[in-house]
């Protein structure tokens, strides 16, 4: 089967994000060589730069649609814009990635399509007569293998799982430059507003240790922040649970919704490895985790696992390491 | 009087006590009765929201719903038990998998019915983690929908709800949705309560409202899944020894790699 598969792609504040890059390699990964048509889509404002870059950086034709409305996302426009394009174009796939956005817009379009829709896709393979694709379930301790037969399939994938596209060879494509007025919206966008600033701490650590809800108590805390100490350039972090709970502010908390860190080190202690968060941190130069399940899925992305109940080991890796650090 | 749905999911936890097992088919997991369920904790924050609203406005009722086998009630009466007015139960067999699409036209096709101002659903279920079953059912009753939503303001007097979307980077999208609307509700925009006592009984001694999801539509089965364990993408040395030896061995690998002097 010849697949025509449309990957589209996602811009803020006149930036190209980075998981819509990933989005292609995805469809690259889908299709059959030269045989198989990959278009690209870019919805928004003043494109003709962006769809510039698109087009050289991914060799493939770019469809660029202004869709007015001050520039904002609008997921009623996008869906009815993105529906009447794809009616037209006649696509079997279409390639998105997993950020807020194409979370928002993605499973209504595959409604309104008539097409089936994956989100959280990790990977991709051939399943004989169709396409088969691979997520995560129950909070990563389980991988799913699905395969759909619909002659439309939605495929939203999660950021950091498939690496950025890039080619120095292919050659540019075109620029196909729209205008789309649009209708009335059902939804008002007011404003785009900044809640809070990016923190330089994590993105200046080269250690970072960080903290899940195996803390259990705020107490406990205190813990991840002693061995903080035990290391130089390092910084505390954690997952979102302990954000929501105020134990920690919203600037420690890594993953898809919080910071992308790449330290040298990153020590995760009672952190079970949900998706949304190894997304934050998998970049990592060296993974260690602590867990007392010895299931957890994040000892799936580490270098090094210790089944451990952190309120009795972290005070041992504490008083050894300074033991030793003295020798 | 303003009417609220909240959709709630009833989810396994495996932990410790109940390790996770793939079952026979492939196809599923296996639970057994070590396995405990909860509510799948994002619904626990839209639950929460709807109840705010209920407290901050007059004449609000709020309904709870969920798609599922028999022990699936479970969910809606812990949503009770939280203070919510009224329990509905979509019944699905046992061997029917619950799949996104198909449960949010279950949904859709009970909901119209209803005529509901506001649908709550979680940001996604913690077993399947699509983030799919809410904006799917928007889009089934042909409502505005915002995902991620972080905070958000009824504007009865407009008809109309103020939503925060959570985007990346610390930011929000600020969306005025004409009602009846949909929102995904995201962990932190409250701290749910728990169940109180007297709401307990009372959830206790309600009847759920029963719909057969045979009754409703037809079960689709366009998607072969076989599930498989995780592999690991690192080298994932497991240390061993007593918590002692485990931190000399740790001192030593990041000695090892420079990562410590
Ligand atoms: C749209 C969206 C965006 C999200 N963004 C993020 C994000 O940016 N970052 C993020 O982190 N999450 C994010 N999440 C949430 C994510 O899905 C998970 O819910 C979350 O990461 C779980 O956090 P946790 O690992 O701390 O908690 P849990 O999953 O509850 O894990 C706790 C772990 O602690 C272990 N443990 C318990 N007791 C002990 C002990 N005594 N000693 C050692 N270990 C112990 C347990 O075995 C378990 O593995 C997002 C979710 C959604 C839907
Ligand atoms: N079986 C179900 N019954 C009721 N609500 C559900 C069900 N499955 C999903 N939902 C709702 O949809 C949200 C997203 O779930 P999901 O699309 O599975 O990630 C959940 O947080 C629930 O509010």
């Amino acid at each position: 089967m010849i697949k025509k598969t449309a990957v589209i792609f996602e811009s803020f504040e006149g930036k190209i994000r980075p998981p819509s890059w990933e989005a292609l390699t995805c469809a690259v990964e889908l299709s059959n060589g030269d045989t198989d048509e990959i278009q690209l889509i870019l919805l928004g404002e003043k494109l003709e730069a962006l769809a510039q870059e698109i087009s050289e950086k991914g060799g493939r034709n770019v469809i660029a649609i202004e869709t007015g409305n001050g520039g904002f996302y609008n997921s009623a426009r996008y869906k009815s814009i993105l529906t009447g394009l794809f009616r037209e174009q006649g696509v079997t796939h279409i390639c998105l990635a997993g950020t807020t956005q194409g979370l928002d817009y993605a499973p209504g379009l595959a409604i309104r399509m008539d097409a089936a829709c994956l989100t959280g896709v990790e990977g991709v393979f051939d399943a004989g007569d169709r396409l088969g694709y691979v997520r995560s379930i129950h909070g990563g301790k389980i991988v799913e293998r699905l395969s759909v037969a619909a002659p439309l399939t939605v495929i939203v994938t999660q950021p950091g799982t498939f690496k950025p596209f890039s080619d120095s060879n292919s050659a540019q494509g075109t620029v196909d430059l729209r205008a789309d007025s649009g209708e009335e919206s059902t939804i008002r966008n007011i404003e785009i507003k900044q809640v809070q600033k990016e923190s330089s701490a994590l993105a200046e650590a080269s250690i970072i240790v960080s903290a899940g809800r195996g803390f259990k108590e705020e107490e406990n805390l205190d813990l991840i922040r002693q061995l903080s100490t035990v290391f130089t350039k390092s910084a505390v972090a954690g997952s979102r649970p302990l954000c929501d709970l105020g134990w920690l502010e919203y600037s420690q908390q890594v993953g898809v919704t919080g910071a992308m860190v790449a330290p040298n080190l990153y020590l995760a202690c009672g952190i079970s490895g949900a998706a949304q968060h190894i997304s934050g941190m998998r970049n990592a130069g060296f993974i260690v985790a602590i867990n007392i399940d010895p299931k957890a899925a994040i000892f799936n992305y580490s270098d090094v696992c210790i089944v451990e109940d952190l309120t009795t080991f972290i005070p041992t890796v504490i008083e050894t390491f300074e033991k030793l650090k003295a020798i | 009087m303003m009417k609220i749905l909240v959709c709630v999911k009833q989810v396994p936890e495996f932990d410790l006590e109940a390790e996770i097992k793939i079952n026979d088919s492939g196809q599923g997991v296996v639970t057994n009765h070590l396995t405990a369920f909860r509510m799948n904790r994002f619904d626990e924050y839209a639950v929460e929201e709807a109840l705010l609203i209920k407290k901050s406005f007059s004449d609000v009722k709020i309904e709870a719903l969920t798609v599922g086998p028999e022990d699936a009630s479970a969910a809606v009466k812990r949503a009770m038990g939280m203070g919510v007015d009224h329990g509905i139960h979509i019944l699905t067999r046992e061997e029917n998998p619950l799949l996104a699409g198909q449960v949010a036209q279950w949904i859709s096709i009970v909901a119209k019915t209803k005529s509901y101002d506001l649908i709550l659903t979680g940001v996604m279920s913690e077993d399947q983690m699509q983030g799919q079953v809410g904006p799917m059912l928007a889009e089934f009753l042909d409502l505005p929908c915002a995902t991620s939503v972080i905070s958000e303001k009824l504007a009865p007097e407009n008809q109309s709800v103020i939503a925060e979307r959570e985007i990346e980077g610390g930011y929000r999208d600020v969306l005025e949705l004409k009602l009846p609307a949909l929102l995904t509700i995201q962990s932190g925009i409250n701290l749910p309560r728990y169940p109180s006592l007297s709401n307990v009984m009372r959830a206790k001694r309600a009847k759920l409202e029963i719909i057969a999801a045979d009754s409703l539509s037809q079960q689709e089965t366009a998607t072969v899944s076989a599930l498989d364990y995780p592999g690991k993408t690192r080298a994932a040395e497991v240390l061993s020894g007593s918590q002692e030896e485990k931190a000399q061995q740790l001192y030593r690998i990041l000695q090892e790699k420079a990562i410590i002097p």
